[in-house]
């Protein structure tokens, strides 16, 4: 469903993505994990064409253009809401864009995420939390094919956060894709088929949970092997034992 | 206990962070290339230069308040002074309260110090400018009138700077969260009386610097009146520090203790309430709707009625929606004449449509599958609209007044001015529009320029009217050309 070919996104001097290849097929959870400033967020920007970026992106064989963006529910890391408007305003807006006809979806997304009793107060007055539940309704209202979510377990209560990873799993059950960023080794492992470690804007490692421990050796969990594979597992012991001296 | 030294540093950091903040959301599109070692720099000159600036118009207000020795053009400055100094406080106003100063309360700094960061730092915004007035005019003032002017100009400046301060503090706290406050209702009725009243706050003091303005050009024509009632403007200020540098008495001389001693009130006033400005505190009531109905719209309506609300519930950008009429009127009301209050209302109406796609450029629109020629119309029917408001309350005006409507000129305009709006936002984003216009001085020129052109062509095609086609005609057909360039922008677009 999704391409992404020798991906380079850069900001002056510093390139954050340094050619990252990677294909998500239809009916598959796949996850991008890395530590901070990894370059999972430029990524997932470069695919909704938030920054500029060299190498190729396809959706469906398609460049992604202004129409294609219909085939995409995109959940940022930072909100993308309006503050002043009440969240029923943003969705309206934001349904209205979409140009969605059947508007049951949508409300059943805002029972399913407790938003009914926020829904005329303004975004600015919300919680992080309820901020985030209200970009999530914002990018499943119009069930697209494709979700591209950011962290989008940030803020979330346990009752949210089950939820939406029931829908993920259920929206993959039904030939969609998800391509999501989380740096919870926990999440990861317990929802991706497939997952791609990102280390200083490279992908190091990718594959299901079985192949990257075939390829560092290891029976650990997925933080071991992300620790392995970011070489990260040296420098934390060199460090508690710098601190318990 | 933090000594003032430690407090004025402390309020330099937030001083820096809010020149930071406001100079890195004006460019939030062009961030990319630059280091925030670079953005920083660029940040603080900005402020500088900005302040200068300022303080240059200050220094030369000051010079020519100081220079004419007289009771009204002494009271005309500090007057001048005070509205001045208010709005570029409200101006700025907004930014400020989005401070974070609650950061402080972690660390040991007693609460009223942490209030006195806030005001220090709220005083640094103009300090230069400031320093500049309590300089200038009281030294100016001690050379062209006497020796002992310099202490009552002086103080003068101090109480229009106290004054000030607690002024817009205190419009602050009661427009600025009323705007806030949840919607729905008569809610919503109330939060448009009071954007209203907020927006006319504005409209006030710039009315009453450019009075003032007047009042300089006409100072003979005042004096007579001024010194019938003396007795009365001595217990007044600003006259009463006017008198007390010139004519000094002691009705002038207490007047002038009781006004200083009120400043000194108004700034204890203003301590302890500044903390609370910002602070917007919403209902809690749960407000669950009986019928959960969504009125679900094309994307271009969708978007008009974004914007609406966006103006309603943002001061800046309803002051910029009644503007156009504003200054149309009161620059007819000295002496201009009705065609140059078409420029203006037009000036006035690209800032907005640039201001509001601006925005766009940053929002989540950026996801949406819309393409940009609806983007461009939506904002343009925004800009039209209040055009033609802006014109009809201009007219009602001039009608009043008996002067010449020029009807004519307006309708032959009219397509033209739907063209440039589109054509300005095209041209503002191929040149990488930003969200505010205020800084992207090159690119904003060029844009504006290009859009009166637009719209001032037809008018000068009428001029030389084509063969056998009447002048009107000739203007006409110029303004439907470009109406249907603009179209043709919208539906090419992508």
């Amino acid at each position: 469903m999704l391409k992404v070919r020798d991906l380079v996104v850069t900001y002056g001097d510093f390139t954050a993505v340094k050619g990252i290849s990677f294909e998500v097929s239809g009916g598959e959870i796949f996850g991008l994990l890395g530590p901070n400033g990894a370059g999972k967020s430029s990524t997932l920007k470069s695919i909704m064409g938030l920054v500029d970026y060299r190498g190729n992106i396809e959706l469906m064989g398609k460049k992604i253009g202004v129409e294609e963006r219909n085939l995409i529910g995109y959940v940022p890391e930072e909100f993308m809401l309006i503050d002043v408007l009440t969240p029923m305003e943003f969705f309206e807006f934001i349904a209205s864009l979409r140009k969605i006809k059947n508007q049951d979806r949508l409300i059943r997304l805002i029972y399913a995420f407790g938003l009914e009793k926020y829904v005329n107060k303004p975004i600015a007055s919300l919680s992080m939390g309820t901020k985030q539940k209200v970009a999530i309704v914002a990018a499943l209202m119009h069930e697209p094919p494709l979700l591209i979510l950011d962290e989008p377990l940030n803020g979330l209560d346990a009752k949210s956060s089950r939820i939406l990873k029931e829908l993920m799993k259920r929206h993959v059950e039904k030939g969609g894709a998800v391509v999501f960023s989380t740096h919870i080794m926990e999440i990861a492992e317990k929802l991706c088929d497939r997952i791609a470690v990102i280390n200083k804007g490279e992908v190091v490692a990718e594959g299901s949970m079985e192949e990257l421990r075939r390829k560092v050796k290891t029976e650990g969990t997925l933080e071991d092997i992300f620790l392995k594979l970011t070489g990260e597992d040296e420098y934390i012991r060199g460090v508690i034992d710098a601190i318990s001296r | 206990m933090p000594s003032l030294g430690e407090l004025w540093k402390i309020s330099g950091i937030f001083y820096r962070n809010l020149g930071f903040l406001s100079y890195a959301q004006m460019r939030q599109l062009n961030l990319k290339g630059q280091g925030m070692e670079k953005l920083a720099h660029n940040a603080s000159n900005s402020l500088l230069f900005n302040k200068i600036f300022l303080s240059l118009i200050f220094f030369m207000m000051a010079l020519f308040g100081a220079m004419e020795s007289s009771v009204i053009s002494y009271a005309a400055y500090l007057l001048l002074l005070l509205f001045m100094f208010s709005f570029f406080f409200l101006q700025i106003v907004t930014y400020f309260f989005s401070l974070n100063f609650d950061i402080l309360r972690v660390f040991p700094i007693p609460p009223r110090d942490i209030k006195k960061v806030i005001l220090l730092t709220f005083l640094r915004i103009f300090d230069i400018p400031l320093i500049v007035n309590l300089a200038v005019f009281p030294v100016t003032a001690a050379f062209i009138a006497h020796w002992y002017s310099f202490t009552p100009a002086f103080l003068g400046v101090i109480i229009d700077e106290s004054y000030s301060v607690a002024l817009v503090v205190y419009l602050s706290k009661i427009f600025y969260t009323k705007l806030s406050q949840p919607t729905g209702g008569w809610r919503s009725v109330l939060r448009i009386i009071y954007q209203i009243i907020w927006g006319a706050t504005f409209f006030i003091f710039y009315a009453f610097m450019m009075w003032i303005r007047v009042i300089y050009i006409h100072l003979e024509e005042y004096m007579p009146f001024v010194e019938k009632y003396s007795f009365i403007f001595k217990l007044l200020f600003p006259f009463n520090v006017a008198y007390l540098m010139l004519f000094p008495d002691l009705i002038s001389l207490l007047s002038s203790i009781v006004f200083v001693l009120l400043a000194y009130f108004s700034v204890k006033w203003t301590l302890e309430n500044i903390g609370m400005v910002g602070k917007i505190s919403y209902e809690e009531k749960e407000n669950v709707p009986e019928k959960m109905v969504l009125r679900i719209t094309t994307p271009l309506r969708g978007i008009v009625k974004k914007d609406l609300k966006l103006i309603s519930r943002n001061p800046g950008l309803l002051i910029l929606a009644l503007l156009p009429a504003f200054e149309s009127i009161l620059l007819i009301s000295i002496g201009n004449s009705p065609l140059t209050s078409l420029g203006v209302v037009f000036t006035f109406v690209i800032i907005l449509i640039y201001t509001l796609f601006g925005y766009e450029k940053m929002s989540i629109m950026r996801t949406m599958p819309v393409p940009k020629g609806i983007i461009y119309l939506s904002k343009n029917i925004i800009g039209v609209s209040i055009y033609f408001i802006s014109l009809i309350i201009v007219d009602i005006y001039l009608f009043l007044r008996g002067g010449n409507i020029g009807w004519i000129s307006q309708g032959m305009i009219l397509p033209a001015v739907f063209s440039a709006g589109i054509i300005c936002v095209y041209v503002g984003d191929l040149l990488g529009i930003k969200k505010s216009v205020a800084i992207g001085a090159l690119g904003f020129i060029v844009i504006l320029a290009l859009g009166n052109a637009i719209v001032y062509l037809p008018l000068l095609a009428s001029k030389w009217s084509i063969v056998s086609l009447s002048p009107i005609i000739t203007g006409f057909m110029v303004s439907v050309v470009e109406f249907f360039i603009g179209i043709l922008i919208i539906r090419i677009i992508k």
